[in-house]
């Protein structure tokens, strides 16, 4: 059971994949943005963030690179979430924006929790 | 008397003798013997003693005749004997050679004188043939005068050239005839050499005066009693006559002109009068035809056959005078040359090596006075040659035009170029020696290096534009040579930009003061250089009069003082920027500096020109290229757009397999549905989008209401409104009247807006829609109560390709297609398309369209 933050600009987006998460019994919290992203962590502490990268504002990547630069949470791990399939994206987001796993859009419910499930597994051990 | 009549006499006695004693007999024998009959025998006695008396008688007579003949005779040859002595005497003495010849041609007699030219005595003449001791031939000479006297029976004359005695001789022969017959001649042999000899120098003489005046150009005439008395063919031939029309016909004065025959009246008079002996002078004759012609006459008075006359020579100095004149001039011309022309020359008297002449160049050039300079001797004076080692009249060398020095008054050389040409005038060698001042042909080489070096800057510019597209590098490099090559303390390029000139690049500067100057039109350096169209050479910038407004306080805060301008210019004559060069120091900048600086200025519009038009060349290149970057991003775009409704429904899908709640389900299917409904929408939108961009949008016009089509687009949008907690306000008022539209496309740009409208809302937002009608058009807004869009971005939404950069953010008008077909399709109805926003607080996208006139 893990607590996971949820970015996307998309609200159906965002809802599928609530519904799907929350089928696998994980609670999920939702930002819009990247702005509203960072504002929450300041509040809270999730156990993985899922999070987009386009969308109004900073993208999923520079968000990333914050989270991970910093030093309060850092260690949390984060999924981008794209439907960027190119190798390149999927480089930028491990080199960058130093992620800890990417899910291509559109997606598989059984590869988003598995993926998810992974990362949680990783970053707890 | 002499013996042959004494012969005579004799004989003339026998005869008497005979005839009387005949006589005597016949008369005593016709008496007795016819008349008285007697008989012979009988008178025989008688006879005989008449006989005897006879005979005795005449013999006794006779004798005495004789005798007393004889004493004549003797007295005779007595005389005669004397007389011959005295001929003989008088013959000796006669200087002709004289000799009596015989019949025969035998001399008889001879003289002395005949003795002395034959170089013989007259015992050795006389007695032997004549042509014998005066030929010397053995037979008589062809034409011999005595025996051609012999024939005529006359006397004879014949001149002959003697080659035995190398004289010429005249031989006179006269016959001495007897009863009609020539019995011998006298001969007169006269040495006539001398007047031979004179005859024939006197025939010279003659003939020579009649070659000096027959054949001689110069007119010869002899006046006498006011008329030509003789005139030689030249004289004739000067005034057009033959000497036939002129002699004894005319008078001098005949052939004179008006103007001028007092004047030869006078001195014609003056000699026959013996007041002057001889005149020289120049008058105008007038020909036989009329034309003038200038004469000299030179004449002396003489006595021709016992009176008073002139003989005197003339001269035709017509075409003299005008040789003379021709010749003055090409003196003149020459002189002139000489005088003037800027290499020196020098001519030198090749024996003694004084200088004759040397024209001004030459005396500028040695520097002294003209009087000092000739009459010098040329050795160590002129040339450092010394004397014995002249190259030219010494060493047998030529000079020409070969490096030499020329020594100047005061002992300094200069280097000259110099050439020697002997020349001989009047039998005298001269050395003509010009020279130039090498100097000058340093200069001139040394202006030549310049033109090459500015030949090389303007290569080099031409390569540096190619090379170097950079237009600042490329100007910075065309101010380092313009100071270069104009030699001057700075050079700036400023640059033309609407109405103000403003610095640009510039070396030599110090400060920053003028930098920071902005000429306006009219004012300054280089609006003047801008409005001449030419370089301007300005020698103190602080006290030209030409200048209006300049700035002085930067030029003086930077030091500068004179200056020179050259306007910068494109090939279509607009005026693109200003080269200046300047001097901190008070300079006239010259001729070749304005001439390198606008050919600098030539290159440097060039080089303007060109890096401008590369320039827009890359803009253009860069416009591409970032055109064919958005239509990759729109590729990614579109791709990403697609590919979001497509996870919205395959997520939904598979949620709904496994969902058993039917509210849910249905939830599910709707979101699925939006999805598929917006994916239709981005494809139709980008059919439309590459439709328009092939051609113009076709529409089939017909009235719609407003009132009507507004609320149908809001429907389809319901089932997302509520998904995103949207609401929406619609404000079209229901008088509004039908637009001219097509139904179709209206609806496209109401869906799309509206789509617009719902993407970019915040959750929980505020869409409203609006129409009304507004000067003959409907105005339409539908407001966002989202994010809102940056001023700067306002007009780019609606561009086609239109969008921010897609892989940092998400695009503010989507796909960017949606507003671009918006803004085609209203613009095909004739409306009008923008938007309005405050960031932060939301988007108003404001069209038109016009309404249908009621």
């Amino acid at each position: 059971m893990a607590n996971i933050l949820l970015v996307d600009d998309e609200p159906e987006i965002r809802f599928l994949a609530r519904k799907m998460l929350e089928n696998a019994g994980h609670t999920v919290v939702e930002a819009e943005d990247g702005e509203e992203c960072l504002e929450l962590l300041k509040s809270s502490r999730p156990d993985l963030i899922l999070m987009d990268v386009r969308m109004p504002g900073d993208n999923g990547w520079e968000i990333c690179r914050k989270i991970k630069k910093n030093r309060k949470t850092r260690l949390i791990p984060v999924v981008m979430f794209t439907v960027r399939t190119s190798p390149e994206s999927v480089e930028k987001s491990k080199r960058y924006a130093l992620a800890d796993g990417h899910i291509n859009k559109p997606f598989d419910k059984e590869e988003l929790v598995a993926v998810v499930e992974d990362v949680l597994r990783k970053s707890k051990a | 008397m002499n013996e042959m009549e004494i012969n005579i006499l004799r004989k003339v006695k026998w005869i008497l003798l005979a005839i009387l004693f005949s006589l005597s007999l016949g008369f005593e024998y016709t008496r007795h013997v016819v008349m008285e009959g007697r008989s012979l025998s009988s008178i025989l006695p008688s006879m005989v003693f008449f006989g005897i008396i006879i005979i005795s008688l005449v013999l006794g007579t006779f004798s005495k005749i004789e005798s007393l003949m004889r004493e004549i005779l003797h007295s005779k040859e007595e005389l005669k004997w004397a007389q011959e002595q005295w001929w003989q005497q008088t013959f000796d003495s006669m200087d002709e050679g004289v000799f009596i010849s015989d019949a025969d041609l035998t001399i008889v007699r001879a003289n002395r004188a005949l003795g002395r030219l034959l170089n013989a005595s007259i015992e050795e003449l006389v007695g032997r043939k004549c042509y014998e001791v005066v030929h010397n031939t053995k037979e008589p000479i062809e034409n011999c005068p005595l025996l051609k006297s012999k024939k005529s029976m006359k006397a004879e004359y014949l001149e002959y050239y003697e080659p035995n005695l190398g004289r010429w001789l005249s031989v006179s022969s006269w016959p001495i005839m007897k009863d009609d017959k020539m019995t011998g001649s006298v001969q007169v042999i006269k040495d006539i050499t001398e007047l031979k000899k004179a005859e024939e120098s006197l025939r010279e003489s003659e003939e020579r005066f009649r070659m000096v005046t027959e054949k001689s150009l110069a007119g010869v005439y002899i006046i006498q009693d006011g008329k030509f008395r003789y005139v030689n063919p030249a004289l004739a031939e000067i005034f057009g006559y033959t000497p036939d029309e002129i002699i004894d016909k005319l008078g001098p004065l005949d052939l004179t002109h008006p103007d001028d025959r007092p004047l030869v009246a006078e001195n014609i008079r003056k000699r026959m009068h013996g007041e002057v002996e001889s005149i020289q002078y120049t008058f105008q004759g007038i020909k036989k035809d009329g034309t003038p012609i200038i004469c000299e006459a030179l004449g002396r008075h003489v006595d021709y056959h016992g009176r008073s006359a002139i003989i005197g020579t003339l001269l035709d100095i017509t075409d003299r005078k005008r040789l003379e004149e021709a010749l003055k001039s090409s003196e003149k011309r020459l002189k002139t040359i000489f005088e003037s022309i800027p290499t020196g020359i020098v001519i030198i008297d090749a024996e003694s090596h004084r200088i004759m002449d040397a024209n001004p160049t030459a005396v500028k050039m040695i520097d002294a006075p003209r009087e000092r300079i000739i009459g010098s001797i040329c050795h160590q004076f002129i040339c450092p040659a010394e004397r014995g080692k002249c190259p030219i009249t010494d060493l047998g060398k030529t000079v020409d035009h070969s490096e030499r020095v020329l020594l100047k008054a005061d002992g300094q050389s200069i280097p000259i170029l110099k050439t020697v040409i002997p020349i001989v005038l009047d039998d005298r060698k001269y050395l003509v020696e010009s020279f130039v001042d090498i100097e000058k042909q340093k200069q001139l080489e040394e202006s030549l290096k310049r033109s090459l070096e500015e030949l090389k800057a303007i290569s080099e510019i031409d390569r540096n534009i190619i090379e170097s597209p950079d237009l600042s590098t490329m100007l910075k490099f065309i101010v380092e040579k313009a100071r270069k090559l104009t030699g001057s303390d700075a050079a700036i390029y400023s640059f033309v930009e609407d109405d103000v000139i403003v610095h640009h690049t510039s070396v030599g500067i110090r400060t920053k003061a003028l930098e920071k100057i902005r000429l306006k039109r009219g004012t300054g350096l280089g609006w003047l250089a801008i409005q001449k169209n030419k370089p301007i050479v300005v020698e103190d910038f602080f006290t030209d009069k030409r200048l209006k407004d300049a700035p002085y306080d930067a030029v003086r805060e930077e030091g500068l003082v004179s200056f020179l301008a050259v306007p910068v210019t494109s090939r279509g004559g607009d005026p693109l920027g200003i080269l200046y060069v300047a001097n901190r120091r008070k300079t006239k900048f010259t001729k070749q500096q304005q001439r390198a600086l606008t050919t600098l200025a030539v290159q440097t519009a060039v080089a303007v020109e060109h890096a401008k038009l590369l320039e827009e060349t890359k803009k253009a290149y860069e416009e591409l290229k970032s055109l064919d970057k958005m239509k990759s991003n729109i590729i990614s775009n579109v791709s990403h757009e697609l590919r979001t409704p497509i996870t919205i429904v395959k997520g939904a899908l598979e949620l709904v397999r496994f969902e058993e709640d039917p509210a849910e389900r249905n939830r599910l299917l709707k979101i699925a549905l939006n999805a598929l409904r917006r994916q239709d929408r981005i494809v139709e939108n980008l059919v439309e989008a590459a439709r328009m961009e092939k051609a113009e949008i076709k529409l089939s016009l017909e009235d719609v209401n407003l009132a009507h089509i507004v609320p149908l687009v809001v429907g389809e949008i319901k089932p997302i409104l509520a998904m995103r907690d949207l609401k929406i306000e619609l404000d079209v008022s229901e008088d509004l009247p039908p637009v001219k539209a097509d139904y179709e496309q209206l609806m496209r740009v109401f869906r799309n807006l509206l789509d617009n409208a719902v993407k970019f809302n915040r959750e929980g937002g505020r869409i409203v829609v609006s129409a009304r009608k507004r000067d003959g058009e409907v105005l339409v807004c539908v407001s966002d109560t989202g994010i809102g869009i940056p001023r700067g971005e306002l007009e780019r939404v609606f561009d086609r390709f239109y969008q921010v950069d897609s892989s940092t953010s998400r695009p503010y008008g989507g796909m960017g297609m949606g507003l671009a077909v918006a803004k085609e399709i209203v613009e095909a109805h004739g409306g009008r398309i923008w938007a309005e926003s405050r960031p932060g607080e939301g988007s108003k996208f404001y069209f038109t369209l016009p309404a249908k006139r009621s």
